[in-house]
């Protein structure tokens, strides 16, 4: 009976306190609007979305605050495009569902769709949201055809189904992925020219299924396709393949890039780099190096990081903090894992601003350098537990000379 | 080049890799008991090897005192036969013998234990636990037996042995009297920035309440590296008497944003951020991309 009159009496102050009424006092925020950095100001969160940023707002005394002491606050990161949620052991293949290989047709499938995959469960989506990562593109990756599947947006608020923006098909464009399909990356835009003839419908489908069709025209029609491409001679090929379809793209990998960056911008075609790929790692990537993205940056490309991890994903940080140590401003390389991943893909918008729902991150130091760290992330205006499978498991380890064996530790 | 006068090192493998490898060939050790079977049959093979040479040597020795005027005596000693020269063995006979340093490749913190057991039946010391990414579960066994663990700032989950990776593993590692941890990298891109892997690894153990300074810190990419590699005698410190592997950074190199600003390798400037002709490229990169850029 107490437990009862007890949820009731919450549910009453919940409902006069507003259940996502949040204020985050004497904060430095990185608005990643035109408003810039703003010291010293609070933000109100009402239904979990900012209602108002400004110095010290007036409230209720009822309603949960957290001091920031003048300690930085960013939108909710982007993990870079990765397989969360769809992947819980890389090496175990049965917990790993982002790719397809060995059918047993010969088609593409542009319907492969990794978002049915998706488990929020995963140990890995708490692991990297308490490291200050609100969202992520998944990706169907390479298996053995030259169109890999389709994904898109996902928040990391342990839904089942939170999925926003456009739908996303991904292409491969390289030679090395091309040895499971005849052995040249011309097999890729053979194939990719007559995928696109059969969608047209002016000839028969052979490589695609009625359902491919569809997917594939839904992409054309609203979607955006990124291309995996290194070498500056295949990202031109992309550019290309762009204008010929009228196509959203985006170009993946793009270590090359620095060397077409022109073209890039005039195309306004976006580009995904790990800012950390400075080494020739094979004859796709001879002009890697560390300056890459303040290069495109600076002829007015839209730059996205990406880490290439997906366990380890919360890397993406470091990646844009290098980035900034080379040459691109720290708005920008900011800017490269918060707004820009979130406008390119048309998810909700990312950015500190009235209006826009709170998912936010207090960081105790600059949100770019590897030592600062997230003390708390807020999403949709709950601030996050910060409990992963790797806090637990350093709390369990973290006492010296326990009583008992640690697996009688429950943190 | 080979570090003048470095002890050897030799590279064991535990767990997934060896299991993977080789029961894929449906070929033994493809089990943990099995490596393990393996690794202590082929100890007790180097155990023998060494008794076979001590024998042969005592008999040489022996052959030898009994006189060398005795005609008949060198003719006994040249009937000595030595033992068969097998390179596998000699090289687990110089573990034995602690003239070789064993890197061992291993991640779970029970098939770790297992090796410090293994080390100690036959009387070898360990050096280094590699990837150990269940170090910090058995941190004070570590340090009780001087072993290092050579490790990751947040590398896990690419396999099952990799699944309870976490940031503090470092920093845990260390924490004991005689810890020694070391960042690495296992990759072409992390060894290019160990001190930023370091500073992510210091933070995280400072978070969660471990007291490691900087200076501290740098001791997992410097002289505990040294130490793992059995040549603190002569490099990992800034003291006299030891060569002068020197880098001046811009500012503290436990940033994002510091760089290298020169590099000296026994006192020689072999890096300068500032010249040019002081960058060296390698003989693959040169002539790449002619003609290419904007």
């Amino acid at each position: 009976m107490t437990r009862k009159y007890l949820s009731v009496y919450l549910l009453i102050w919940a409902s006069l306190a507003g259940a996502q009424d949040l204020l985050i006092t004497n904060a430095s925020v990185h608005t990643q609007t035109e408003a810039g950095v703003i010291e010293d100001t609070d933000i109100l969160i009402k239904d979990g979305r900012i209602a108002r940023i400004a110095p010290r707002i007036p409230t209720n005394r009822m309603i949960r605050t957290i001091n920031a002491n003048g300690r930085h606050v960013t939108p909710a990161l982007f993990a870079g495009v990765t397989v969360s949620g769809l992947s819980e052991v890389e090496a175990v293949r049965e917990s790993v569902e982002s790719s397809y290989s060995e059918l047993h047709t010969e088609l593409m499938h542009p319907e492969f769709d990794v978002r049915i995959a998706y488990n929020p469960h995963s140990s890995v989506i708490p692991v990297t949201r308490v490291e200050g990562f609100g969202y992520a593109l998944l990706a169907a990756t390479r298996g053995d055809r030259s169109l890999t599947g389709q994904g898109g947006l996902v928040r990391f608020d342990g839904g089942y189904d939170s999925f926003e923006g456009r739908p996303v098909i991904y292409v491969q464009t390289s030679g090395g992925s091309a040895s499971k399909i005849g052995g040249s990356r011309v097999v890729h835009w053979m194939l990719l020219n007559q995928v696109f003839a059969e969608a047209d419908g002016g000839q028969d489908a052979d490589l695609l299924s009625p359902q491919g069709i569809e997917a594939l025209n839904e992409v054309r029609e609203d979607g955006i396709f990124v291309f995996a491409a290194d070498r500056a001679a295949d990202i031109m090929r992309v550019l290309a393949f762009i204008d010929e379809q009228e196509i959203s793209g985006v170009v993946h990998g793009a270590r090359e890039a620095w060397m077409v960056a022109s073209a890039l911008a005039e195309a306004e075609v976006p580009v995904i780099v790990n800012a950390l790929d400075n080494l020739p790692a094979d004859f796709d990537s001879l002009g890697s190096r560390l300056d890459n993205a303040a290069v495109l940056h600076g002829a007015g490309v839209n730059v996205i990081f990406s880490s290439g991890e997906t366990h380890n994903a919360r890397k993406v940080r470091q990646v844009a903090g290098n980035a900034a140590a080379n040459g691109m401003p720290h708005s920008a390389a900011l800017a490269a894992i918060s707004t820009v991943p979130a406008a390119v893909f048309g998810g909700e918008e990312r950015a500190v601003a009235t209006g826009l729902r709170a998912d936010l991150v207090i960081w105790n130091g600059d949100p770019l350098e590897v030592t600062s760290i997230a003390e708390q992330v807020i999403m949709g205006g709950v601030p996050d537990t910060m409990i992963s499978r790797q806090t637990l498991l350093r709390d369990r380890y973290l006492p010296e000379n326990p009583e008992l064996p640690r697996a009688y530790i429950q943190p | 080049m080979k570090f003048p006068g470095a002890p050897y090192g030799l590279k064991m493998a535990c767990g997934e890799n060896p299991k993977r490898v080789y029961g894929g060939n449906k070929q033994a050790p493809s089990t943990r008991m099995g490596n393990v079977a393996a690794y202590r049959a082929s100890w007790i093979r180097a155990q023998r090897y060494i008794h076979d040479w001590e024998q042969y040597e005592d008999k040489m020795a022996k052959q030898q005192a009994k006189g060398e005027d005795d005609e008949s005596s060198s003719l006994a000693a040249a009937l000595i036969k030595p033992p068969k020269r097998d390179l596998e063995l000699e090289t687990l006979a110089g573990v034995l013998k602690g003239d070789i340093i064993v890197h061992m490749h291993c991640y779970r913190a029970d098939e770790m234990m297992t090796i410090l057991d293994m080390a100690r039946e036959f009387g070898y010391q360990l050096g280094t636990f590699h990837h150990g990414v269940e170090a910090y579960k058995i941190a004070d066994e570590l340090a009780e037996n001087n072993v290092c663990g050579a490790l990751w700032a947040d590398w896990w989950g690419f396999k099952m042995e990799a699944y309870d990776g976490i940031q503090e593993n470092i920093a845990l590692v260390d924490r004991p009297d005689n810890g020694c941890a070391i960042v690495h990298s296992d990759s072409d891109e992390g060894i290019q920035r160990l001190n930023q892997e370091a500073a992510k690894a210091m933070s995280k153990g400072q978070a969660a309440g471990l007291a490691i300074p900087p200076e501290r810190a740098i001791r997992w990419i410097t002289s505990n590296a040294a130490k793992s590699l059995g040549i603190e005698t002569r490099t990992g410190t800034l003291a006299p008497g030891m060569m002068a592997d020197v880098v001046l950074w811009n500012q503290n190199p436990f940033s994002v944003y510091a760089q290298a600003q020169k590099v000296f390798i026994d006192g020689a400037l072999v890096y300068d951020r500032d010249n040019a002709a002081l960058q060296p490229q390698s003989d693959f990169e040169l002539g790449q991309l002619t003609g290419a850029g904007q």
